[in-house]
C-alpha cells in the first residue's frame, strides 16, 4: 500500500470491488485517526502552501455583499463611500478594489471585491464591517474570499452524518508503565528538543525521542502529562503516544505566543497579538479555547489588549498570562477572567458565562481559585482614600455566594497562594505603618475546609521584616518563609527562613512556627511535590547556593551549589530534583539531576540551553487507604528494587571495569609500539646528537667501585642539596615513572648534611638565660628554627606591618612600615618549606610608634634575615638543636649517621638513588647504598675495599607506589 | 603544596618552557621580556631584553646554553641562556609565533603568522654551532595552511615538522622536501582553532587543545586520534605529565568575553585529566584570567601556569598526587 498506486491500478480495483469512482466524493474520506494506510502524509507541505498562498494569494482578499446595485454613472459615487469606510480599517491596495458590472445592464451587480496589505486587515474588516448598515436595505454581508470555496461545497441536502466505528487510540499514557519507574523530562536546547528518561541507576539520562527544529518557540507539557504541546508560528500541536511521539492534532492559530491547558487537559488556550498596520490602533489580541481532543474552537475572544488587561482602576498595562484562569479540578467545568470592576466567569459545557452575566465586583485587582474547588479568592483595594476597607472574599460558583469575606486596612498590596489541596489559603498583606512611609507584612490564613472559614492572623516576630519567598508544602500543612530585615532587604546577603504549620502540637486549629533558621543563603523555595523536603535555593545573586532541608526532622541534609543555576524542577515523584542553567547566561548552559537528599547524580552540559521540564504524572489513582498500607509495608515493597539496585550497580562497575580494562589494554600497546619505534630510532637519534647519548638511557653505568666518583660528579651537577629533612620530597621521587618513556637508569641521589644557619653572636648561659642572634641561609636552616623556637621564648627580627593612620581628610590610610618588633612567642604558627618562611604568632613587647605592647602580630623569618631568639633556658635539647644547626660540615660525606638515624625512615626513602652515611658498627668509612628498581646494594667502603654487604632484590609490581619495596629496604 | 606565584611579568603570559634538567623555567608573556625563574623555588634569574613586541614562544636547547624566542615584532632571537646576550636575531616580515629546536638543537622551526598580505609560513633554519657562523638565510619555508599556525614542532628524528593552528588542521610536513605528508581527518579532529600542541617526552604521541573545548591525543607518527578529552572552557593550553599518565588543559573564557561578576564564571582551572580514561581527576584553581601556557617540569613532580592574569604559578605537588587511582 506503500507505494501510490497508478491511477488504472486503482479504477481496476474500484470496479473489482463495485464503487463507482465518478460517484465518490474524495473530500468525505475520512482516515481513522493514527493511520494513515502508508500514504505519506503532505500534510507539512499543506501547512506552508496554506501559509504562502495567505501571503501572496487571496488571503487578504474580502468579498463585500449586499450592496446597492448602482449603474455606472453613479459607480464612482460608490466606490468612494466604499473605500472611505474600508480605509478606516486598513490599507486597500492600489488596485484592490474590483465592483464588476453586468455587462447587459451596464449596472453594477451589488458586490464588490477589496484587496487589503495583509490577511490580518482583511479579517479586521470583515469582522468590522459584516453587518455594517450603509441604510436601512443595505446591510454588509462581508466574507473572506477563500471562504467561499469552502461555501460553495455545503451540499444542499443535509444528510445524515455517517457514525465511523471505534478504533482505540494507542495508550497515551504508555510512559507511566515504565518498568523502571523512571520519570521522563524534555529539554530544548539550540535547534533540537529531546525527551529523555532520567535513568538515575545508570547515573545519565536515556534518549527516548530526538528532533530537531520540533518546535518554533518553546515546548510545554500538557498537566496531566499526557501530551507535549508545541508551538510553531502557524499554531500550536501536541504530540504523543505510546512508544514514540505522534502528532496527535493541530490547532491553527497563526502567530500564536502563549499557550495554557486547562488543569484537566480537554482545553488548550492560546493567545495572539498582533501589530496593526495602523500605528495609531491598539495592538489586536486574539484569544482561541480549544478542545483539544477534538481540535475544534470552542470560543474565540478577540479585543484590544486593554480588555485583556489585568488589574483594576489603576490598570496594569499589558496583559498578564494566562488571561483565563480555570478553575481548579479534573472536570475543567469553569474558567474566569477579570476586567474592569468584572469578573466574568465561564463555564465550559456552553462556552458562555455563568447566568449570563459577568459578576460586578468595584475595582477587583486580583482574583484566584481554589486549585481544588469551584471557589474564586478575590481581592479588592481599598476605596476613597481609606474610606472603604479593602477586602478579600471567598465566593463560591457557580451560586456566587460569598462564602467568607475579611476586611482589611491600610493596605498596600495583598498575595494570596493556595495550598495544593485547597485546605488553606494564605493571604500576604502589605500594610503601611502610621506614617505610610514604608509597609510591613503579615499573613491571614483561611481553613478552607473547616466550619466557617475560621481566619488566623499571622505576624512575623520582627515586624521590619521584608518577605522574600512564600511557599505551602504540597498536600501538606506547613508552609515556609524567606524573610529578612527590611531595612537593607534587597541587599540583605543572608536572610532568614522561617516554617510553620497550621496545626501546633495540641490543637490543630492554631499556627505554630516550627522553626527559624538564621542568615541563609536563599532567596527561592522549592518543596519536593511529595511534602516534607523542601530546596532552599540560592539563584541569581547567590549563584546558584542549594540547601536540602528535611522538614520532618528540621535538619540540613546536604549543602551544594550549581552554579549560576537559575531553575529547580522536581521530578513528579519527588524523588530527584534538576537543577538547570539556561540560556539567560551564557556559560555553563546545562542541567544537574540530584536526588532528594541532595546527592549529585549526574550532570549534562548542553550550549544553548532553554528549557528543561519534567513530565507530569497524573494523580495516583490508588486510594488513600492503599497507599497508607504500601507506606506501612514498604519494607517488602523495597526489596526487590533494591536488590534490581543491586543488580544494575554489579553490571555497572562490571561494565566499567571491562571498558577500563580495554583502554588499558588498548594503551599498553600503544606505548609498547612506542617504546619499540623509540628503542629502533636510538642510534639514529644519537646521531643528530653528535653521538651524545641520547635521551635519558645511560646516564651513569655505575658500578660499585666507582661510586666515590659517581658522588663528585654529582655534587658537581647538583642543582639543588638534598637534606635528609626533606623526606616527603623523596617520598615521592620514588613514585615510579610511567611507563610510556625511558626512564633513568640511575638517578644519584645523595645525603648531604649542609645545614649551614650563621650565628652571628651567642651570648647564653647553658641552662641558663641568654639570646642567639642568626640568619638561616637555607629553608632548612628554617626548620631547625621551627624546632628551636618555642613558646614562651622572645624573637626580635625586622617586619613588614600595616599600619592604618588617620589621614588628614577624616578618613583612615593604611600604610605598610616596615619596623623592628620583639614578640613573645604564642604559637610557632607554620612552616612554610617551598616558600622558605617560617611564621611565628605572638604578643609585642617593645613598644614603638606604630605598634603597642600586646598587641599581636605574626613575624615572618626568611632567609638571609637575621633574627635574635632570646630563651629563659637554654636547655641542653635547645642547645643540641642550636648546634646541629650551625655545625657547619666541611665536608658533606661526614655526616653522622647518629644524625641520619634520628631520621629512621631515611633508608626507606630511596627507590632509585644512592645514599652514602657513616656505619660506625663497621670499620668502613662509609656505607652506600645503591638501588635501582627493584634491586638494593648496600657497600661498606673502606679505604682500601669495598665490601657487598647486602644484595637485595625486589620485584616492584606495577603503580603500587614505593611501598612493598620500601618495607624489604626497611627489613634489611 | 601552596603555589609559588612568580610576579615578573607585566602583560598576558603566552608560553612556558622547563630546561632539559628541570631546574629553569622560561616564561614568555605580551611583554617583551621573555624571563628564565629558578624551577624551584620561582627566583627571577634574569630577563632576556631586546624584543620590541609581545613575545609568543620560545625553546631552549638540550645543554640549556641556547634560548629563542619567536616575537610579534617580527624577529626570531637567539640568545645565550647564561648571560641573557643576544646572540643572533632572524628578520621576517611578519610576526613569529612559534618556534622549536630539533633534536640535536642544529634546526630550528619558526611559523610566522599571516600579516598585511604576507600569508603564514613555517621556516626551517639552521642554528650554527658557533654563533658567529650563524646566517639568517631559511633552510626551508613551507606555506599552506589559512591563518596562523599557532604551533610547529619537529616529529621524530627531525624527518617530519607537525603544524597546528586556526584552520583546526593538523598537518604533518617532510622537513626535508617540504611535501605535506598527512592531515588529520576532518571527521574526529579539532572544530576551532588549535591553540597549543604538546610533545609526549619521547615525541611518539603529542596533544592539541583547541577553542571548541576539547583536546586530543594523536600519534606523531600515523597521525591516528588516541583519545579526546572535552572541557567546559575553550582550551588554550595543554601538558602531558612525564611521570603519571596524566594531562592538563588549562584555559577559560575568552579573555574579552570574562564577566566582571565572578572569576569562578570563567573556570580558570587547570584541569587534570587521566590520559588513558580521559576522566577528569582534578583542577587547580588560582588564576584569574584564562589560562594560557602550561608546562610540565621533566621531573614530573611540578608544574607551571602562566594566565592572563601575568602570573605564573608554579605548583609542587603533594604526594598524594602520586598516589591518585581513579
Amino acid at each position: 500500500m506503500a507505494d501510490v498506486m497508478a491511477y488504472n491500478d486503482i479504477e481496476a480495483t474500484a470496479a473489482r470491488i463495485g464503487i463507482d469512482l465518478s460517484q465518490l466524493d474524495l473530500d468525505s474520506i475520512r482516515l481513522p485517526p493514527g493511520e494513515d494506510f502508508g500514504i505519506i502524509s503532505d500534510d507539512e507541505d499543506v501547512y506552508k502552501v496554506d501559509n504562502s498562498e495567505l501571503d501572496s494569494g487571496f488571503g487578504s482578499i474580502i468579498v463585500v455583499d449586499n450592496l446597492p446595485v448602482v449603474p455606472l454613472e453613479k459607480f464612482e459615487k460608490l466606490e468612494n463611500v466604499i473605500r472611505k469606510i474600508y480605509s478606516q480599517i486598513g490599507v486597500i491596495k492600489d488596485d484592490g478594489f474590483w465592483m464588476p458590472l453586468d455587462p447587459e445592464t451596464n449596472k453594477t451587480l451589488g458586490y464588490c471585491f477589496l484587496e487589503f496589505n495583509t490577511p490580518q486587515e482583511a479579517e479586521l474588516a470583515k469582522e468590522r464591517t459584516h453587518g455594517y448598515k450603509l441604510d436601512r436595505s443595505h446591510i454588509f454581508v462581508v466574507n473572506m474570499f477563500d471562504d467561499f470555496d469552502r461555501f460553495m461545497k455545503v451540499p444542499d441536502q443535509w444528510a445524515p452524518p455517517e457514525s465511523k466505528p471505534y478504533t482505540p487510540g494507542e495508550n497515551l499514557q504508555q510512559w507511566l508503565t515504565d518498568e523502571k519507574a523512571r520519570d521522563q523530562m524534555v529539554i530544548r536546547y539550540g535547534a533540537d528538543t529531546e525527551v529523555l528518561w532520567n535513568d538515575a541507576r545508570h547515573l545519565k539520562p536515556e534518549p527516548f525521542y530526538k528532533r530537531t527544529f520540533w518546535t518554533e518557540s518553546f515546548v510545554q507539557w500538557s498537566p496531566l502529562g499526557t501530551y507535549l504541546a508545541t508551538v510553531h508560528r502557524l499554531g500550536v500541536a501536541v504530540w504523543g503516544g505510546a512508544s514514540t511521539f505522534n502528532r496527535l492534532m493541530r490547532y491553527a492559530h497563526s502567530q500564536v505566543r502563549l499557550i495554557d491547558f486547562s488543569p484537566g487537559e480537554k482545553y488548550l488556550v492560546t493567545y495572539s497579538s498582533h501589530e496593526p498596520s495602523n500605528p495609531r490602533d491598539a495592538n489586536r489580541v486574539v484569544i482561541n479555547i480549544f478542545d483539544v481532543r477534538t481540535g475544534k474552537v470552542m470560543r474565540d475572544f478577540k479585543g484590544s489588549p486593554d480588555d485583556f488587561a489585568i488589574g483594576g482602576a489603576g490598570g496594569v498595562a499589558g496583559v498578564s498570562w494566562p488571561v483565563f484562569k480555570w478553575a481548579g479540578g479534573k472536570d475543567d467545568k469553569y474558567f474566569a477572567r477579570m476586567g474592569k470592576n468584572v469578573i466574568s466567569v465561564y463555564e465550559t459545557e456552553t462556552f458562555s458565562l455563568v447566568d449570563k452575566k459577568s459578576m460586578k465586583v468595584e475595582n477587583v485587582m486580583d482574583f484566584s481559585w481554589s486549585p481544588t474547588d469551584p471557589i474564586l479568592a478575590l481581592f479588592v483595594p481599598e476605596l476613597g482614600g481609606g474610606n472603604q476597607p479593602a477586602r478579600v472574599s471567598l465566593v463560591q460558583i457557580p451560586s456566587k455566594e460569598e462564602l467568607r469575606q475579611k476586611n482589611l486596612f491600610s493596605v498596600s498590596d495583598c498575595k494570596m497562594y493556595w495550598q495544593s489541596n485547597g485546605e488553606y489559603l494564605a493571604v500576604k498583606v502589605d500594610r503601611y505603618t502610621k506614617t505610610k512611609k514604608s509597609t510591613y507584612t503579615g499573613f491571614e490564613l483561611f481553613r478552607i475546609k473547616e466550619r466557617d472559614i475560621p481566619i488566623e492572623v499571622l505576624e512575623l516576630e520582627n515586624k521590619n521584616d521584608k518577605i522574600i519567598a512564600f511557599a505551602w508544602e504540597p498536600k501538606g500543612h506547613r508552609f515556609a518563609v524567606i524573610h529578612c530585615d527590611n531595612t537593607n532587604a534587597n541587599n540583605n546577603p543572608r536572610p532568614d527562613i522561617s516554617f510553620y504549620s497550621m496545626r501546633s502540637a495540641h490543637n490543630t486549629g492554631r499556627v505554630s512556627k516550627l522553626t527559624t533558621l538564621k542568615g541563609k543563603q536563599a532567596n527561592a523555595l522549592y518543596w519536593s511535590p511529595t511534602g516534607r523536603f523542601i530546596i532552599l535555593a540560592g539563584l541569581k545573586g547567590f549563584n546558584g547556593q542549594l540547601e536540602f532541608y528535611n522538614v520532618d526532622e528540621l535538619e540540613t541534609m546536604a549543602t551544594a551549589e550549581h552554579f549560576m543555576a537559575t531553575d529547580i524542577e522536581w521530578d513528579p515523584t519527588g524523588r530527584y530534583v534538576a537543577t538547570a542553567v539556561t540560556s539567560v547566561h551564557e556559560m555553563e548552559n546545562g542541567f544537574n539531576i540530584w536526588t532528594f537528599n541532595g546527592k549529585l547524580l549526574y550532570r549534562t552540559l548542553k550550549d544553548h540551553f532553554f528549557q528543561f521540564l519534567w513530565r507530569p504524572r497524573p494523580p495516583s489513582l490508588l486510594t488513600p487507604e492503599k497507599e497508607e498500607e504500601i507506606a506501612k509495608n514498604l519494607k517488602k515493597y523495597s526489596k526487590k528494587y533494591e536488590a534490581e539496585d543491586q543488580d544494575v550497580s554489579i553490571f555497572l562497575s562490571e561494565q566499567d571495569r571491562e571498558k577500563r580494562r580495554m583502554l588499558k589494554e588498548e594503551w599498553e600497546k600503544w606505548v609498547a609500539h612506542w617504546k619499540q619505534r623509540h628503542e629502533e630510532e636510538k642510534e639514529a637519534r644519537k646521531n643528530l646528537r653528535d653521538g651524545e647519548a641520547s635521551d635519558e638511557e645511560e646516564e651513569y653505568e655505575a658500578k660499585a667501585i666507582e661510586v666515590e666518583e659517581v658522588i663528585n660528579q654529582y655534587f658537581a651537577r647538583a642543582r639543588r642539596n638534598i637534606t635528609a629533612t626533606q623526606t616527603e620530597f623523596f617520598s615521592s621521587s620514588s613514585f615510579r615513572p610511567s611507563s610510556s618513556f625511558p626512564r633513568r637508569r640511575w638517578i644519584p641521589k645523595v645525603i648531604r648534611y649542609s645545614t649551614t644557619m650563621k650565628i652571628v653572636r651567642k651570648d647564653y648561659i647553658p641552662g641558663g638565660p641568654g639570646s642567639v642572634k642568626m640568619i638561616p641561609v637555607e629553608s632548612d636552616d628554617l626548620w631547625y628554627a621551627y624546632n628551636l623556637i618555642a613558646p614562651g621564648d622572645t624573637v626580635m627580627a625586622v617586619t613588614v606591618r600595616k599600619v592604618l593612620r588617620e589621614a588628614a581628610a577624616g578618613g583612615r590610610d593604611a600604610e605598610r612600615v616596615k619596623l623592628k618588633l620583639e614578640i613573645k612567642v604564642e604559637e610557632v604558627a607554620d612552616y612554610d618549606k617551598v616558600g622558605a618562611v617560617l611564621r611565628i604568632r605572638g604578643k609585642n613587647i617593645l613598644e614603638n610608634e606604630y605598634v603597642k605592647i600586646g598587641a599581636f602580630h605574626t613575624l615572618e623569618l626568611e632567609l638571609h634575615r637575621p633574627f635574635v631568639l632570646r630563651k629563659d633556658v637554654w636547655d641542653s635539647l635547645a642547645l643540641h638543636e642550636l648546634h646541629q644547626a650551625s655545625s657547619i660540615y666541611s665536608n658533606s660525606l661526614s655526616c653522622d649517621i647518629g644524625q641520619l638515624l634520628k631520621w629512621s625512615h631515611f633508608v626507606s626513602v630511596f627507590v632509585n638513588g644512592i645514599s652514602l652515611c657513616k656505619d660506625p658498627s663497621a670499620s668502613a668509612d662509609l656505607a652506600v647504598v645503591l638501588m635501582q628498581e627493584g634491586l638494593a646494594h648496600i657497600l661498606l667502603i673502606g679505604k682500601s675495599m669495598t665490601i657487598t654487604r647486602s644484595r637485595i632484590e625486589t620485584s616492584i609490581p606495577r603503580k603500587h607506589g614505593p611501598g612493598i619495596a620500601v618495607d624489604k629496604v626497611k627489613s634489611a | 603544596m601552596r603555589p609559588i606565584l612568580m610576579k615578573g611579568h607585566e602583560r598576558p603570559l603566552t608560553f612556558l618552557k622547563y630546561n632539559r634538567d628541570g631546574d629553569l623555567l622560561f616564561s614568555c608573556a605580551k611583554d617583551h621580556n621573555p624571563t628564565v625563574w629558578f624551577a624551584d623555588n620561582g627566583e627571577r634569574l634574569g630577563t632576556y631584553r631586546g624584543h620590541n613586541g609581545a613575545v609568543w614562544c620560545c625553546d631552549v636547547s638540550r645543554d640549556s646554553a641556547r634560548l629563542i624566542t619567536g616575537s610579534a615584532d617580527q624577529t626570531a632571537k637567539l640568545w645565550n641562556v647564561q648571560t641573557g646576550q643576544q646572540l643572533f636575531t632572524f628578520n621576517f616580515d611578519s610576526p613569529a609565533r612559534a618556534v622549536d629546536f630539533s633534536v640535536g638543537d642544529k634546526l630550528a622551526v619558526i611559523t610566522t603568522d599571516p600579516f598585511m598580505d604576507v600569508t603564514s609560513a613555517i621556516h626551517v633554519k639552521r642554528i650554527a654551532g658557533d654563533p658567529e657562523d650563524q646566517i639568517g638565510e631559511s633552510a626551508l619555508i613551507l606555506k599552506g595552511p589559512q591563518g596562523r599556525i599557532n604551533r610547529a614542532v619537529w616529529g621524530p628524528l627531525n624527518r617530519t615538522i607537525i603544524s597546528a593552528g586556526e584552520d583546526a588542521v593538523i598537518r604533518i610536513w617532510d622537513s626535508e622536501t617540504g611535501k605535506l605528508l598527512k592531515e588529520n581527518d576532518p571527521e574526529v579532529g579539532h572544530k576551532k582553532t588549535i591553540t597549543s600542541l604538546a610533545k609526549s617526552v619521547d615525541g611518539s604521541h603529542f596533544l592539541t587543545g583547541s577553542l571548541d573545548k576539547s583536546a586530543k591525543l594523536w600519534d606523531t607518527r600515523t597521525l591516528t586520534l588516541i583519545k579526546t578529552y572535552v572541557t567546559e572552557r575553550p582550551v588554550n593550553a595543554v601538558a602531558m605529565s612525564p611521570l603519571c599518565d596524566h594531562v592538563v588543559l588549562g584555559g577559560g573564557q575568552d579573555a574579552s568575553t570574562v564577566t566582571t561578576t565572578d572569576h569562578r564564571s570563567g573556570k580558570f582551572e587547570a584541569k587534570f585529566y587521566d590520559k588513558i580514561l580521559q576522566e577528569e581527576i582534578g583542577g587547580v584553581k588560582g588564576h584569574f584570567g584564562p589560562i594560557n601556557a602550561l608546562a610540565f617540569n621533566p621531573d614530573g613532580k611540578s608544574f607551571s601556569s602562566g594566565g592572563e592574569d601575568g602570573y605564573v604559578r608554579l605548583h609542587h605537588f603533594d604526594s598524594d598526587y602520586f598516589h591518585i587511582k581513579i
